[in-house]
């Protein structure tokens, strides 16, 4: 007899695979255990148990490698032996037996001899147990009730005869085979394209709980839940119903508990879409339904969940979903695509255990503690006795789910369960999961605050007069030179106030307007407008006119305060003016005897408009309660009880300013007056972090980003209030590092309905590693729940909507009634309560902590201000020419998909690539214009002859035993040239960078190599390696930049120390075409190779000088001069070498011991270059790669649809999370974000208009927030199915040139060429001209302080004021040219000056011609 | 072609999905007696699909119209004919 071979299922492979990853862990051990009560024949149960063996092949299937390819085999014969063990004299058999099975059951097996192990316990006479354990490689639930039954039978005839009663079982190997002819069949091509199709790379697994899921383990729990007999009843009974039957009663109940599971997820997990595995029975025919053997494969169901979806909704799809899922399930058509879109499973389990030759058997299904990693969550469904009752067992893998959520899972998913087989027609998103418990943690324990009392103290004019008396000459206030105590201030209030009264002040709750600019005016008169009784209503002197008509006109306002130089805005309106202060001006008697009014908390304290969603701004009013308890608390937690200054810098009119006029004056502290700047953007932030006036400063993330490169580190800041946006934990993270880690940051939640701040958190670096910093827990005397559109509370880990009850809540918004009753609800859970609805979206990450997560409308937030695309979409279309529009925000750093690009016809470059235009015939720039100089280009390029003269040369410089260092990658291109060199009889030392990142398939290759050879070879390390790679992805976006110094520097250093004359290198024909052999070297009439060589030396000089990570922690004493450059001389290879890809292969192939590595991507040797390749594309909105391979294209080294292939390879950004976090990247979040999103507006219109006329309309109606950033002209929208605009189908704004009265101008110096670049990687654009407005193609100040930034690192000395005054590329350009002429250079502004400073030791690069300097504008962007 | 169709059918379940074990005749019933459960059912519909070019409906999949061969004959020669 010989020994079958047969190669593997499709599902063996996926387990073969899954067990190779984790050899130690039983992940697929299928255990039972029967309980068989009765006497059992011990020898009799041996004999039926062999026959088992004998009668079926799976059982003697074994598998070894052959070579890397797994197969099995079946052996003809395995004589088995029972292990039989009595515990029957143990004392308590029956714990002896579960500890002997709970050993037994991670019994790892080897494949290569058994499958399955097999044990009778003997724990009494008249109790068995059977042990039986077979991995899940040869078998599955059914086959075990086939091994069980087969067992049993055997066991009851034997009866001690030999006689076979009993065919041959089915063999597996028929299924092995059968599985293969299936796959030449008409549909299984069809079958394999719809689960394609099924699982789109972009499928998410399901997030549990708001948990991070990646990166999980082997371990797993099993939680057995019964389902009870009612609870099985009924959903028998509703498998019977009209409607819900199906083909079969398995399949009718399969569908139900998918639906429940579905529902589940949706409630609990992450998206509408849903996906889970189940596995498909597979046995098709009757045949297959009698052998042993694993037949199962796992396929994705996946299922879209509307928000309103019902239980019944949601039971069709899954019923359609099921049934293409059956209908598409053929033995070998999963895919691994589909296997990694899920990583939960639903195993319905129909498979029966019955009596063991009469007897009673209890069937248990061990679990063996482990798992597939990627499944983390297993919901097995059993009933394996019959009985009526269903089982569900879920397996929880460890590592995501703690002991506590594993619990309160299983709680979840029955809550589902059971409103489902309640009402089918209830909806999904109304069953409340949370328990008692859990509303009492959620609601009651989470907002046990400490409890100020509200008495006593009454309004901040109140706590604003007791630090009158306590410190009446103490500094309140400071504007420049100008100051107040709190006494004068007192007094100058008090005067303004009493005018007010004499005016008359009627009304319930009287407003009265504040117009002044940010000075002790505007504090004196807000404080005036409270002591009168009044609230104040912030009228800011830029506020658009259209705006300020429509604020006056809803506030009714009779009365507004002015500055007396502002006059002539209100000349032309109705209301009467008061002028704040007009020097001279006495008092009357009458006023000075005006009586103030003691002011009750119940009085409105001021008005503060934000975005409207109907279009128009709507005014949310504050009473004096809501206030004072605000600043009371705010004083509690930040003040304490010190004298802080708080810097006034923001706008009056933003409710974050609250607290930097009313904490400091009601704790004794000052206020320091930053006023508005002059022009179009606000920097005043600026000037509070460089003035080091103050103790404490209140900002939002927009102002972090902007002091995100300052050095702060002995700033007297000790504390940041953070507000106003989602503050992410890598901007926090940036902060701390700026303040050298010794400041304090608060991040503060609050809307201006809830009054300014109403939770709060501080931020802990160690502990905070969600990807928001949380906004923590609530305030004094607030009340916060995160509640389910039913106002249940959500549990732990699940996304509800903020809402918020304090005392002192908005009233309202002013004159909309129905707008404050649908905002401002009943408390649920405190009679008599109010409550606001928020809109924000968030969840609590643990029992005592949210986080926000976003918003679950329309509502936008950039830079901290609210914005409702409806206001911005109604002010567009008050512009006659516009006839459509839309409004959205859009993340710049996320370009459009790769779908919409163009690739040039010849080389492949995508149209994303800086600057490329095409011809009609769809050739790129760069390809025709290399028609143009290719030929002249050839005098470059020089022959082997050459080559080998030149080398022997600089062999006699040489001062030790090597004639060259030859740097060695390990790659293709350097393996050859090694071997050529070699071949000329040099004496070479090969050194390889290992920068920790290379692949061990790439060392191996150079060992081989080396060896082969007989080289010298050395693998240079260095330890700042991570250092490096974080300042080369902040720097250029890239890994290689760092990676490709650092080799430089070592080898010019190991150079020196060796006496080794000359460097070669392995560059290829396309990067000298990148780097050196650009377009401009060929404008003039001559082409001089030499002069080019000295340019590139001249540059390679600087590109050592210029001071980042590798400079700071290598030894760099070698570049002190430029000696180093004289005695050691770069050759490189391929100038020299033409040779064709294919006969470099061919080489290889015949003479060196080298192989294609298979551990990394296509074409490198780098673990860590996808990261680099993933951060730059993410951050400049194109592939590193796109120009380099379109040269090798164009040079006939690569093809262009394998560069295209490998351009457009999917990187997993799980991975690359990883590796950035290995290297401690602080930024990595930051890439994982949506990014700073900007507002783009999409208009139809029937004429041309020009964004500067687009903008200078809109002006009129809204502030400067909210004015979008690009503007796009589209012909029509794109409709969704649903009639609704389809967002994915508008163009990314970033894709065409905005309607610019200009026309594009490329830029024409070397000057202008570095700044266009520098403005195109920071507004993300291809194209820029030089002419184009920076605010018109989308500017804004924290592009402005990026720009600013990096052209002071190239030495550009500007300010953000310089861009704000020239606002085109020309004028920047023409002010640097002027200033370099003339005596005296600007000096860097110095909060603007970056925080390393990035000059160049020997030579200023300011210094630089300007063809040097465009030159390293190139050099530095050349990463390859 | 009602008649090929049933013969088709008939020949389908019986070698594909019966491995030519059991003998069945049009009218005998295929689901109550457990001699197609759903997987084998959906393998029909795939085949239905494939053989005549047809579509059939999630919702049509119902054990009226999958009883028997002679049903499933009948449910078919109608989708055709529409």
């Amino acid at each position: 007899m010989t020994i079958e071979s047969l190669g593997l299922t499709r599902s063996q492979s996926l387990i073969w695979a899954g067990q190779k990853i984790e050899p130690e862990a039983p992940l697929y051990n299928m255990a039972l255990r029967f309980d068989i009560f009765a006497a059992l024949d011990e020898d009799r149960f041996q004999l039926a148990f062999q026959k088992l063996v004998d009668d079926s092949d799976a059982m003697r299937i074994f598998f070894e490698c052959d070579e890397s390819t797994p197969r099995q085999y079946v052996t003809p014969s395995l004589a088995y032996d029972v292990l039989k063990i009595d515990f029957s004299n143990e004392p308590d058999a029956e714990t002896c037996a579960e500890e002997w099975i709970d050993r037994r059951l991670t019994h790892q097996f080897d494949l290569d001899r058994c499958t399955f192990d097999s044990a009778l316990l003997r724990l009494s006479d008249e109790h068995y147990v059977w042990y039986f354990n077979q991995h899940h490689i040869v078998t599955d639930a059914w086959s075990s009730s086939i091994i069980f039954r087969r067992v049993a039978d055997n066991y009851a005839r034997a009866a001690g005869s030999n006689e076979d009663h009993c065919a041959t079982v089915p063999r597996f190997s028929e299924f092995v085979e059968y599985e293969q002819t299936l796959k030449a069949r008409p549909g299984h091509a069809d079958a394999v394209s719809y689960w394609k199709k099924r699982s789109p790379s972009d499928s998410a697994p399901v997030r549990f709980y708001g948990m991070r899921t990646e990166a999980a383990g082997a371990r797993t729990v099993r939680v057995p839940r019964r389902l009870g007999a009612r609870r099985t009843k009924r959903l028998e009974e509703i498998a019977e119903q009209d409607g819900i039957r199906g083909i079969s009663r398995d399949l009718t109940l399969f569908k139900l508990v998918a639906a429940a599971l579905f529902a589940y997820l949706f409630r609990i997990g992450n998206g509408h879409s849903v996906v889970i595995g189940s596995p498909t029975h597979n046995r098709s025919s009757l045949k297959f339904r009698d052998t042993i053997g694993l037949f199962i494969e796992m396929f994705p169901l996946r299922v879209e969940i509307d928000d309103d979806d019902t239980f019944r909704e949601l039971l069709l799809k899954v019923s359609n979903e099921a049934n293409a899922f059956l209908k598409n399930a053929l033995p070998g058509a999963s895919t691994r695509q589909g296997a990694l879109s899920y990583n939960v499973v639903l195993n319905f389990i129909h498979a029966r255990f019955g009596d063991f030759a009469g007897a009673r058997v209890v069937t248990q299904w061990l679990h063996p503690g482990y798992g597939d990693p990627g499944h983390h969550l297993r919901v097995q469904v059993l009933d394996l006795e019959d009985k009526g009752d269903l089982l569900i067992y879920f397996d929880f893998n460890e590592s995501v789910f703690g002991p506590e959520v594993q619990q309160s899972s299983v709680r979840h998913f029955l809550r589902v369960f059971d409103a489902m087989i309640e009402d089918l027609d209830s909806m999904i998103r109304r069953v409340p999961l949370t328990s008692d418990d859990e509303r009492e943690t959620l609601i009651e324990k989470f907002n046990r605050t400490a409890s100020v009392p509200v008495d006593g103290e009454g309004t901040v004019m109140d706590l604003f007069a007791r630090q009158v008396r306590l410190n009446p000459d103490a500094e309140a206030i400071r504007e420049g030179r100008d100051a107040l105590s709190y006494l004068e201030l007192d007094q100058r209030s008090d005067r303004l106030a009493r005018k007010i009264v004499c005016r008359g002040i009627d009304g319930d709750r009287p407003l009265i307007g504040v117009c002044a600019r940010r000075s002790i005016d505007l504090i004196v008169a807000l404080l005036a407008v409270h002591k009168a009784g009044a609230g104040y209503v912030p009228l800011e002197p830029g506020l658009p006119e259209r705006r300020l008509d429509y604020i006056l006109q809803d506030t009714a306002i009779g009365l507004v305060l002015l500055q007396a130089d502002l006059a002539e805005l209100y000349r032309h309106r109705s209301q009467s003016v008061l002028y704040i202060d007009q020097p001279g001006a006495s008092a009357e008697e009458s006023e000075m005897s005006a009586r103030l009014p003691k002011v009750a908390p119940s009085s409105t304290a001021y008005v503060i408009y934000t975005s409207g969603s109907s279009g128009t701004p709507k005014g949310v009013e504050i009473d004096h309660l809501g206030l004072a308890g605000y600043v009371r608390w705010a004083i509690r937690q930040y003040v304490k009880d010190r004298r802080l200054r708080f810097p006034l810098y923001s706008a009056v009119g933003f409710d974050l300013t609250v607290t930097s006029i009313f904490v400091p004056l009601c704790s004794g502290g000052a206020i320091v007056v930053y006023p508005e700047q002059a022009g179009g953007i606000d920097l005043s932030v600026l000037d509070v972090f460089h003035d080091k006036a103050v103790d404490i400063v209140k900002l939002t993330p927009a102002h972090l980003q902007l002091i995100g490169n300052l050095d702060l580190s002995d700033s007297p800041v000790r504390a940041l209030i953070v507000g106003g946006d989602d503050l992410k934990t890598s901007l926090a993270a940036r902060t701390l590092d700026v303040f050298g880690g010794s400041v304090t940051i608060y991040n503060e939640y609050g809307p201006t309905e809830a009054v300014v701040g109403c939770m709060i958190h501080q931020y802990d670096p160690s502990k905070d590693t969600h990807a928001s910093v949380p906004i923590g827990k609530p305030a004094d005397n607030v009340r916060i729940y995160v509640l389910d559109p039913d106002s249940n509370p959500v549990p732990v880990g699940v996304n509800g909507e903020i809402c918020i009850a304090r005392d002192g809540l908005s009233r309202g918004y002013l004159n909309r009634p129905d707008l404050t009753a649908e905002k401002f609800v009943e408390d649920p859970f405190v009679p008599g309560g109010r409550m606001y609805r928020t809109g924000d979206q968030a969840r609590f990450v643990d029992s005592r902590t949210i986080v926000y997560v976003g918003r679950s409308d329309d509502q936008l937030k950039i830079g901290a201000v609210r914005i409702e695309k409806a206001e911005v979409e109604q002010a567009l279309l008050s512009h006659h020419g516009i006839s459509a529009c839309f409004v959205d925000a859009i993340s710049p750093g996320k370009k459009s998909e790769d779908a919409n690009l163009r690739y040039c016809v010849r080389c492949g470059l995508a149209s994303n690539y800086p600057n490329t235009t095409f011809s009609d015939a769809g050739v790129c720039n760069i390809c025709t214009d290399f028609e143009k100089y290719s030929e002249r280009a050839r005098s470059y390029f020089s022959t082997m002859d050459d080559l080998r003269t030149i080398l022997y040369k600089l062999s006699r410089r040489k001062s030790g035993s090597y004639d060259c260092m030859m740097l060695l990658s390990g790659g293709k291109d350097s393996t050859f040239a090694l071997y050529k060199l070699a071949e000329m009889g040099l004496e070479i030392y090969a050194l390889t960078l290992d920068n920790g990142f290379i692949s061990e398939g790439a060392k191996a290759n150079i060992r081989r190599t080396v060896s082969d050879l007989g080289i010298r070879h050395e693998f240079a390390t260095t330890e700042a390696m991570e250092a490096i790679f974080v300042d080369s992805l902040n720097r250029h976006s890239s890994v290689c930049y760092g990676c490709f110094k650092t080799i430089y520097t070592l080898a010019l250093k190991i150079a020196r120390e060796n006496g080794i004359p000359c460097i070669v290198t392995g560059l290829s024909r396309g990067q000298f075409f990148e780097t050196r052999l650009t377009r401009e070297v060929f404008d003039g009439d001559v082409f001089d190779p030499e002069k080019l060589d000295r340019e590139v030396l001249d540059a390679r000089k600087v590109y050592h000088r210029v001071r980042d990570a590798v400079t700071e922690s290598l030894d760099v004493e070698i570049f002190r001069d430029d000696a180093i450059f004289e005695e050691i001389e770069f050759v490189d290879f391929f100038r020299y070498c033409d040779v064709s890809l294919s006969v470099i292969y061919a080489f290889l192939k015949k003479h060196a011991p080298w192989v294609r590595p298979e551990d990394t991507g296509r074409s490198t040797n780098c673990l860590i270059n996808d990261t680099g390749i993933f951060v730059h594309k993410r951050k400049m909105g194109y592939h590193n790669y796109a120009l380099p391979y379109s040269w090798d294209v164009r040079l006939g080294q690569k093809r262009r649809d394998e560069a295209l292939a490998e351009l457009n390879d999917e990187i997993d950004a799980d991975s690359v999370m990883r590796i950035l976090k290995d290297i401690d990247y602080d930024d990595a979040d930051f890439y994982f974000e949506e990014g700073s999103r900007k507002l783009a507006a999409y208009y139809t219109a029937d004429e041309t208009i020009g964004v500067a006329d687009l903008r200078k309309h809109l002006e009129k109606w809204l502030p400067d927030a909210m004015i979008p950033s690009y503007f796009v002209s589209v012909d029509d929208f794109p409709l969704t199915s649903n009639g609704k605009i389809d967002r994915s189908m508008l163009p990314h704004p970033l894709e065409q040139r905005p309607e610019l009265a200009q026309p594009l101008a490329l830029p024409e110096s070397p000057l202008q060429e570095a700044m266009a670049k520098i403005w195109r990687d920071a507004l993300r654009l291809n194209t820029i001209g030089i002419h184009d407005n920076f605010f018109e193609v989308g500017g804004d100040s924290i592009l402005a302080i990026q720009i600013v930034a990096k052209a002071n690192d190239m030495g550009m000395r500007i300010t953000p004021g310089h861009l704000f005054s020239h606002q085109t590329i020309s004028e920047l350009a023409d002010l640097l040219g002027s200033e370099r002429e003339g005596p005296s250079n600007a000096p860097i502004e110095p909060h603007m000056r970056p925080k390393e400073d990035l000059e160049v030791d020997a030579q200023p690069l300011v210094d630089l011609d300007e063809k040097t300097l465009g030159k390293i504008a190139a050099l530095l962007d050349k990463s390859q | 072609m009602p008649h090929d169709m049933k013969q088709n059918l008939a020949d389908f379940v019986y070698q594909e999905l019966l491995d030519g074990r059991v003998t069945i005749s049009g009218s005998d019933d295929l689901l109550v007696s457990g001699l197609l459960d759903s997987l084998g059912v959906m393998r029909l519909v795939a085949h239905i699909e494939q053989k005549y070019g047809v579509k059939i409906p999630p919702e049509d999949i119902t054990i009226e119209h999958f009883a028997s061969v002679d049903a499933i004959a009948a449910y078919a020669g109608n989708l055709l004919a529409d």
